[in-house]
């Protein structure tokens, strides 16, 4: 084995407790700014999946002709934004209200008359499915002739893309505070350990050590306690994510939606953070110490 | 003491400017008001064998030191194998260092390392290969009859023990100078005996010993050229 690996091996071992706490710093900034990017990532997911299936439900007035139906589909379909468009008759509509209520559909049996109207279901082409555009184009189709109302999740599709904006800042915020506090632990147990061997360094420099041979086993150790914090928060959010998907999935079952965990450039990227993080620390308390000794 | 060799003793010969390895020129080295060694000029030969004497707070390890870069001069020249000190910046001073074997006078073990690993790290400084260097380490710890103790941590022996642990490893790298401040201070007289066959040993393949010393008999046992100081004085014979 290399030398200089030896002997941060060794300090490793030496320096059991100091470097443990170190880990596990980096460990826990790699979980807790993991968490927020997996659930940027995968509520982004979500909201593309739930933006993909959204439909428009154009209701009509009522009594209208069937040459004025015709024609707003005619028109509906000439629309770039729209796919496709389905009409639902007001029995059929019934009978889908009556399939979701489920056993609570006797309720509707006491109506006299079927107060729902016509209406047609109309897809969204995807690339349309902005939430500035949905609205322009509900705006539309209200003004056509003999529609009387148009329906859509809007403030639903609204809410949720700002929730994400927040979460994306949150993710980078976030990110910068634990990378300070990793930075911060790792510079500091760096600094204890020169402390506690400050008459080992002043000896091998009085036997003629040069600073490399000083220094570099302490960039080594961090590099290694960096890697180690990297890949065991990667660990543990896997961890997490195992048991959120567990207990999530169902709820989402039927929106085509698959759970993705951080794809594997990111992991290594995460990885690589953590031990530029452990250099920089080693980096600037090596500078502070040769200052001061 | 020990048997003598063809070599030995040393005589005191003089140092040329062609062949002095050491040279002060009007050192001094003050210590706020104090001067722990006031104008000393001396030239120390290659291959030379000096003793270092005065009393205690004379000025001995004071001009070790300067010799190592422990400290600098306040004033004067210091030149070491060719090296002007005054101009030798932080990070060359390894360089210097690794032309000099030093035996402290506090030892300077590092207490948390082995003794084998105290002697090796000179060794692994200097970057030698690692079968060497444990061959190296190995023999010279048996010259100095510290072989079995090679996994012991310093603080575990005794003065004695860590005093030859000291001269081990000041002799280990085979260097040009050995600086040894009072390497037989806590020796029994058949310990010092070992260390001073060992430093014998150093100096007749070749290398230039200093040896800081107030004790009159391992002086008066080996008719070496003496230096003495007096209140950071020199006064040669
Ligand atoms: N770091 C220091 N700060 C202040 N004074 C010092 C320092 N180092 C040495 N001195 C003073 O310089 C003088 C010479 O000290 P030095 O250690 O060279 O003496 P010495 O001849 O080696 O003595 P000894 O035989 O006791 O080892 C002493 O008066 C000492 O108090
Ligand atoms: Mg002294």
């Amino acid at each position: 084995m290399p030398l200089y690996l030896r002997k941060a091996l060794q300090d490793i071992a030496a320096n059991r407790f100091l470097n443990a706490v170190t880990v596990m710093t980096i460990a826990l900034a790699v979980v807790i700014t993991g968490a927020f990017g997996l659930f940027f990532i995968n509520a982004g997911d979500l909201l593309d999946s739930w933006r993909r299936g959204i439909r428009l439900m154009v209701y009509l007035e009522s009594d209208l002709t069937e040459a004025r139906r015709l024609e707003i589909k005619y028109r509906l379909e000439q629309m770039a934004e729209v796919g496709q468009t389905r009409f639902v008759g007001r029995a059929q509509a019934m009978a889908r209200l009556r399939g979701q209520m489920g056993p609570q559909a006797s309720l509707l049996d006491g109506l006299e008359e079927n107060p729902l109207p016509d209406a047609f279901e109309v897809d969204l082409q995807p690339e349309a499915v902005d939430a500035d555009r949905v609205a322009a184009l509900a705006g539309q189709i209200a003004d056509l002739a003999g529609v009387e109302e148009v329906s859509y999740g809007r403030q639903w599709l609204e809410r949720f893309g700002g929730l994400l904006a927040l979460v994306r800042l949150a993710v980078y915020g976030l990110g910068g505070l634990f990378f300070l506090a990793a930075l911060f632990f790792v510079a500091n147990t760096i600094r204890l350990i020169l402390y506690n061997r400050q008459e080992e360094l002043t000896i091998m420099r009085l036997v003629g050590a040069s600073e490399r041979f000083i220094r570099t086993p302490f960039y080594l150790e961090a590099l290694i306690q960096g890697a180690a914090g990297g890949t065991a928060g990667l660990g543990i959010l896997y961890g997490i994510y195992l048991a959120a998907q567990a207990n999530l999935s169902a709820s989402l079952v039927g929106f085509g939606f698959a759970w993705r965990f951080l794809p594997w450039y990111s992991g290594l990227a995460v990885v690589a953070a953590s031990m530029f993080i452990g250099w920089l620390g080693c980096f600037v308390s090596l500078r502070q110490f040769i200052k001061t000794a | 003491m020990t048997t003598v060799a063809p070599r030995w003793p040393p005589d005191g010969q003089p140092a040329t400017d062609k062949n002095a390895v050491i040279r002060i020129y009007g050192a001094t080295r003050s210590y706020g008001a104090h001067k722990a060694l006031d104008n000393v000029t001396l030239a120390i030969a290659r291959n030379a064998f000096v003793f270092v004497t005065g009393p205690s707070g004379a000025g001995k390890t004071t001009l070790l030191k300067l010799i190592y870069l422990g400290v600098r001069a306040s004033q004067g020249q210091v030149l070491v194998d060719g090296m002007n000190l005054a101009r030798i910046g932080r990070r060359r001073i390894p360089l210097l260092r690794r032309k000099l074997g030093i035996v402290f006078q506090d030892y300077k073990l590092i207490p948390t390392r082995t003794v084998f690993e105290n002697v090796a790290l000179v060794l692994e400084a200097a970057g030698v290969p690692r079968r060497v260097l444990e061959q190296k380490v190995h023999r010279v710890l048996q010259t100095v009859n510290m072989a079995h103790r090679r996994e012991a941590l310093p603080p575990s022996l005794s003065g004695g023990e860590q005093q030859r642990v000291a001269v081990a490893r000041a002799v280990v790298g085979d260097p040009l100078i050995l600086l040894a401040d009072e390497p037989t201070g806590s020796l029994d007289s058949e310990s010092a005996a070992v260390v001073l066959e060992l430093i014998r040993r150093f100096h007749q393949r070749g290398g230039t010993v200093v040896l800081a010393t107030h004790d009159r008999q391992l002086i008066q046992s080996i008719p070496a050229r003496v230096i003495r100081l007096v209140d950071g004085r020199s006064v040669e014979g």
